[in-house]
C-alpha cells in the first residue's frame, strides 16, 4: 500500500508540473486580456499532433518538435491577440464576445485537426529505448521524467522572466492594473500581444511534450484539457501565474492518489471535488488574494 | 512660454454628453498651474485628456506648439510629460522598487540611468529606499499616493500632470507634497495640479482656472483670486446644494 501511493505521487508530481505549465499560460492569458482561452486544449492538442507529425513524417521527435511548435505558437499567439482583441473590445458585450469567439477557436482547431488527421487515435512512438528507470525500489515512468524535467526547467526561466527582467514585471503589472502601464511609457496592446504569445508558446510546449506522457491522442481531447487548464487555474488563483503551479501539482496529485482509493474512472471527480471544496473554503484560489 | 495648451476642447465619455464643453486652457512653462471646481466639474477628465487617455471630439492638444492631439498615452513620457491619476495606479502586489523600476521603463536598457533615478526620488522620500522590498499594496494610502508621485518623477518629466494628489493624505504629508512641488517648479519643472484642497494648492499656485459643469469659469494669475477664494468656493457650495 505505502509503495502504490508513493508511486502516485511521484506520477501526482510528474504529471502536476506538466498541468501546471498549461495552466500557467492559461492564466498569463486571463491575467493580462480578462478572458479565459477556451481553445487553450485545442491549442494543446495542435502542439501534439504536430509533434506526431514531425515525428511521422520526418522522424523528429517530440522534443526536437520544440524548436519549430515553440516560435510557431508565440507567433500565433502573438497575431491572434491583434486580430482579435481590438475588435472584441469594440463589441457591445467584451466578455460574451470574448467567450464565442474563444470557444469558436475551439471548434475551428478540433476541426482542423479532423480534417488533416482524421478521427482515429494516432500515437506517437515513443523516442526513447527505455520505458522506465527504476530507482530505489520505485518506477520512473521515462517519458513522463523527460517531460517533467523540461516542463520545470521552463518553469523556473518562466518564473526568473517574470521576476527579474521588465518585460516580466511589466506582465504581472498589467494583470493588476491595466490602466496604469500605458502612462508608465508601456504599450499596453503590445504587452498584452507578447503576453498572449508566451501564453500560447506554453501550451504549445506543453502539447508537444504531452505525447510523452500519453502518447495516443485524439481530436476531441482537447476539451478534457481546457477543463484541466480551468480547474488549475481555479486551484491555483486566477491570474496569479505562480497559482497555476500549485493548481497543477493539487491536481495531478489529486487525480494519482484518487487512482489509488477509488477505481481509475473516477479519479477525475475527485479532481472536481477538490475544486467544488476549494470553491467554497477558499474562492479566490491557493495563490490568489480575496 | 505655453508648454501645454487645450483649445476648445470637447470630450464625452459615451453617448452625446460631453463632460467638457469647448474648455480652454495654457500651460506656463516653469509655473504651478492649478485646476479647481466642484465635484463633477471634469477636472479629472481635463487631465486625462492632456495626457491622451482621452481623445477630444473637437478642439486640440498642442505641446510645445505641436499638435498631439490623439497621441496614445505610452508616448507620453518620453515626450517628457507625467501624470498621475486620482485612481490608484500602483501595482500592489509587485514590490515598492519593482513600482520604481516599471516607472523607469522608457530607459530600462540604461542601468546606470535607473540606478541614478532611483537614487534621486530615495534622497527625497526616504521612505521609499525603507520600504523598497514591501509589496506596494502593503502601504498605507498615502505612501502609495507618495509612490505614484516618485515614480512619475523618475524621468524627470518637464510637465507634471497631478490629480489630487494630496486627497487621501494626512495634513502633515499633503504639506510635504506641496513644498516638494514649489521645489520642482525651482527647478523649471511645469506642475499641472488638479486639487480639492483649494486653499493650500492656491498657495503654491502662479496660474489658476476654474471650471464649472464643464466649462471654464474663471481664469487669471493667483493675484487676481487673491482674497476672493472663499467667494468662489462659497459659489460651489450654493450650486451643488441647491437653495442652500
Ligand atoms: N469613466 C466615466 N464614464 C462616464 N462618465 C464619467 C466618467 N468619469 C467621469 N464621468 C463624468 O464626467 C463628469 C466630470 O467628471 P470628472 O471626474 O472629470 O470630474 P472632477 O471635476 O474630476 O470631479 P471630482 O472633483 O469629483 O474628482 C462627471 O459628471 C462624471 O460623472
Ligand atoms: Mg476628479
Amino acid at each position: 500500500m505505502a509503495e502504490l501511493l508513493v508511486q502516485a505521487v511521484i506520477s501526482g508530481v510528474l504529471l502536476g508540473i506538466l498541468y501546471g505549465l498549461i495552466g500557467m499560460g492559461m492564466n498569463i492569458i486571463y491575467g493580462v486580456m480578462r478572458v479565459v482561452n477556451f481553445a487553450h486544449g485545442e491549442f494543446m492538442m495542435l502542439a501534439a499532433y504536430l509533434s506526431f507529425w514531425a515525428s511521422h513524417a520526418h522522424g523528429i521527435n517530440p522534443i526536437q518538435s520544440l524548436l519549430l511548435t515553440v516560435p510557431l505558437f508565440f507567433g500565433v499567439g502573438f497575431v491572434l491577440y491583434y486580430l482579435l482583441v481590438p475588435r472584441l473590445l469594440q463589441a457591445e458585450d467584451p466578455e460574451m464576445a470574448s467567450f464565442l469567439t474563444f470557444v469558436g477557436i475551439s471548434l475551428v482547431l478540433t476541426t482542423l485537426i479532423l480534417l488533416v488527421w482524421g478521427a482515429d487515435p494516432r500515437s506517437v512512438p515513443f523516442p526513447f529505448k527505455r520505458v522506465s528507470v527504476s530507482w530505489g525500489g520505485f518506477f520512473f515512468p521515462l517519458g513522463r521524467l523527460i517531460s517533467a524535467g523540461f516542463c520545470a526547467a521552463v518553469i523556473l526561466l518562466l518564473i526568473l522572466f517574470l521576476y527579474r527582467t521588465y518585460l516580466g514585471r511589466a506582465i504581472r503589472a498589467i494583470i493588476q492594473n491595466r490602466e496604469a502601464v500605458a502612462i508608465l511609457g508601456i504599450d499596453p496592446h503590445r504587452l498584452s500581444a507578447l503576453s498572449m504569445g508566451i501564453g500560447l508558446l506554453l501550451v504549445g510546449l506543453a502539447g508537444s511534450l504531452v505525447v510523452l506522457s500519453f502518447p495516443a491522442i485524439t481530436p476531441v481531447m482537447g476539451a478534457s484539457y481546457t477543463l484541466v487548464a480551468f480547474v488549475v487555474i481555479v486551484l491555483g488563483g486566477l491570474g496569479n501565474p505562480l497559482g497555476a503551479l500549485v493548481g497543477g501539482l493539487v491536481f495531478g496529485l489529486a487525480e494519482n492518489l484518487g487512482a489509488v482509493f477509488f477505481p481509475a474512472a473516477l479519479a477525475p471527480v475527485i479532481a472536481f471535488l477538490i475544486l467544488i471544496i476549494m470553491i467554497f473554503w477558499r474562492p479566490q484560489g491557493i495563490l490568489g488574494r480575496p | 512660454m505655453t508648454i501645454v495648451a487645450a483649445r476648445e476642447i470637447e470630450v464625452s465619455y459615451y453617448g452625446d454628453i460631453l463632460v467638457l464643453q469647448g474648455v480652454s486652457v495654457e500651460v506656463e512653462e516653469g509655473k504651478i498651474t492649478i485646476v479647481i471646481g466642484p465635484n463633477g466639474a471634469g477636472k479629472s477628465t481635463l487631465l486625462k485628456t492632456l495626457y491622451g487617455l482621452l481623445t477630444p471630439r473637437r478642439g486640440r492638444i498642442l505641446y510645445r506648439g505641436e499638435d498631439i492631439t490623439g497621441m496614445k498615452v505610452h508616448h507620453f513620457l518620453s515626450k517628457g510629460l507625467a501624470y498621475v491619476p486620482q485612481a490608484r495606479s500602483i501595482f500592489p502586489e509587485l514590490t515598492v522598487r519593482e513600482n520604481l523600476l516599471l516607472g523607469c521603463w522608457i530607459m530600462r536598457r540604461d542601468g546606470k540611468a535607473v540606478q541614478e533615478a532611483l537614487e534621486y526620488v530615495f534622497s527625497f522620500f526616504p521612505m521609499l529606499r525603507e520600504k523598497q522590498r514591501a509589496k506596494a499594496g502593503t502601504l498605507s494610502g498615502g505612501q502609495q499616493k507618495i509612490l505614484e508621485v516618485a515614480r512619475g518623477l523618475l524621468t524627470h518629466p518637464e510637465v507634471f500632470l497631478l490629480d489630487e494628489p494630496t486627497a487621501t493624505l494626512a495634513p502633515i504629508v499633503a504639506k510635504e507634497i506641496y513644498a516638494f512641488l514649489e521645489n520642482l517648479r525651482a527647478h523649471k519643472t511645469t506642475v499641472v495640479l488638479v486639487d480639492q484642497n483649494v486653499k493650500q494648492a492656491f498657495e503654491i499656485s502662479d496660474y489658476v482656472y476654474i471650471l464649472e459643469l464643464g466649462r471654464n469659469r474663471a481664469q487669471g494669475p493667483k493675484a487676481m483670486f487673491q482674497g476672493k477664494l472663499r467667494e468662489v468656493i462659497q459659489d460651489w457650495l450654493d450650486y451643488e446644494i441647491p437653495g442652500g
